[in-house]
């Protein structure tokens, strides 16, 4: 019985430094997957000046991890009725719970003033501003991933363990 | 469809609470309605069919208010949160909305180059509903085909008097009579193209090109789709102008609209009087407009006087 109580212990501390080391991998796949679903639709603005809500369906296609945050905005964004695409925007951003850090949240928010409100052209120059930095945020994304990930790993493991012996 | 659903899916871009405000209106469901006007700071206000514009009241005494917020979020719904693609629309002055109606657009602007970029601010917006007068060209039509083949017709009459309308359902005839029609809708005022899609019956035979200019797209047509007629709204360039004459030489017939009253000055207007003095318009239709009624008459293009 003690012993699988220990286990269990070091079970749900293991499940915690994993889940954290799984949210940095999850964070780098979506960084990764927003570039360049952000390069999508810079591409359609550019060539096609193609309107908001396929814009956000082309970004939402395929298997990527942000394609149910576009869908849901394109989809809202059809059905809107008042208030603005910023407000929608940051609205299916808070109800996403993306795996993202708080800069980055505030990154994409920032995408949500600008799609949609300049000239197609003027939209693909911001955007093409904002993917930058969202490149600089994946570089930082995968070295916290290699630093903090397995940090977060060992340390639970660790505390996981002193636990036991303390208990 | 029938004049109240186009005023119920037309006022779909407004605020929803200017929206309730008119579905209160007594007249709301006669479909007599051609206009909602919003103007920042001074209200909201409707026009008839016999051109009568009155103030929509909040209370006894006071006009429902309308603020600048108001207007922005209705160009917002109207362009469905996309600028991109209709700063050509907007500084023509207005965007072609779902159904073929039409926002009009006044306020500050932005210019670069000498053309308008964008709208600093909004001060007024003129919701055009689309009238569905299928029909109404039906008296002309014999008149205007001879031997089968469609005779160069301009269309005359002031603003408001329904030119476009009669120009739309004259190619909507002539396309169901057999004939293709090659129709410029520069501004997208005539078939209101959405997603390829025309918003407003012109015909299966007819093929649109719009977003560019007239003459651009007669020419176009006049290469891609080889029409029977080459058909345009609002001659006003030279450019036009001249595509039109190739297109008359190439044997297609023209149709065309022009802002005015008198025939007789047609001949000073630049882009007119090339095309008179080379007489490619057999047959002149003009418009008058008394109240809710619409007078049409259909009379030989007049001697060009030099």
């Amino acid at each position: 019985m003690r012993l699988t109580g220990k286990l269990l212990i070091l079970l749900a501390f293991l499940w915690l430094g994993g889940e954290r080391m799984l949210w940095y991998q999850k964070r780098c796949s979506l960084l990764s997957d927003l570039i360049g679903s952000v390069q999508i639709m810079i591409s359609e603005l550019t060539s096609r000046e193609t309107d908001t809500v396929t814009l956000l369906r082309l970004a939402g296609e395929g298997e990527r991890a942000c394609a149910a945050f576009f869908l849901r905005c394109a989809e809202e964004a059809e059905r809107m009725e008042e208030g603005s695409f910023s407000c929608l925007w940051d609205r299916s951003l808070e109800n996403a719970k993306l795996p993202l850090g708080d800069w980055e949240r505030r990154l994409l928010s920032r995408a949500g003033q600008i799609i949609g409100r300049y000239d197609g052209r003027e939209q693909a120059r911001l955007l093409t501003a904002l993917n930058c930095q969202l490149e600089r945020c994946l570089v930082l994304a995968r070295e916290e991933e290699k630093e903090r990930g397995k940090l977060a790993l060992t340390l639970s493991c660790c505390a996981g363990l002193m636990l036991i012996l303390l208990l | 469809m029938e004049r109240k659903y186009a005023v119920e899916q037309a006022v779909r871009v407004l605020p929803r609470g200017i929206r309730d405000r008119l579905r209160q209106e007594e007249d709301w469901d006669t479909g007599r309605w051609e206009e909602v006007r919003l103007r920042a700071g001074r209200g909201l206000f409707v026009t008839d069919d016999t051109g009568f514009e009155r103030p929509v009241r909040l209370g006894e005494k006071e006009i429902f208010p309308v603020t600048g917020e108001d207007l922005r979020q209705t160009l917002e719904l109207a362009t469905r949160s996309s600028l991109q693609g209709l700063t050509e629309k907007l500084s023509g002055g207005y965007l072609p909305l779902a159904g073929g109606h039409r926002l009009g657009i006044a306020g500050t602007v932005v210019l670069r180059n000498g053309t308008i970029q964008a709208y600093r601010s909004l001060s007024s917006l003129n919701l055009r509903i689309a009238c569905p007068a299928e029909g109404m060209a039906q008296p002309l039509l014999s008149r205007l085909i001879r031997e089968g083949r469609f005779q160069s017709t301009l269309i005359l009459a002031p603003p408001g008097s329904g030119k476009t309308t009669l120009l739309r359902d004259l190619i909507r005839l002539l396309s169901r009579e057999g004939i293709r029609v090659g129709l410029a809708d520069e501004r997208g005022e005539v078939a209101a193209l959405r997603s390829g899609v025309p918003q407003l019956d012109v015909g299966a035979l007819t093929d649109v090109m719009d977003g560019c200019g007239k003459g651009e797209g007669i020419l176009l047509l006049l290469r891609s789709m080889t029409p029977d007629v080459l058909a345009a709204d609002e001659i006003t360039r030279p450019e036009d102008t001249r595509a039109l004459i190739q297109g008359a030489n190439c044997g297609a017939a023209l149709l065309a609209t022009a802002h005015g009253t008198d025939p007789d000055g047609l001949q000073l207007r630049e882009a007119y009087a090339p095309l008179l003095q080379q007489r490619l318009f057999r047959y002149l239709v003009t418009i008058s407009r008394t109240g809710s009624q619409r007078q049409i008459a259909v009379q030989p293009m007049p001697e060009w006087r030099g």
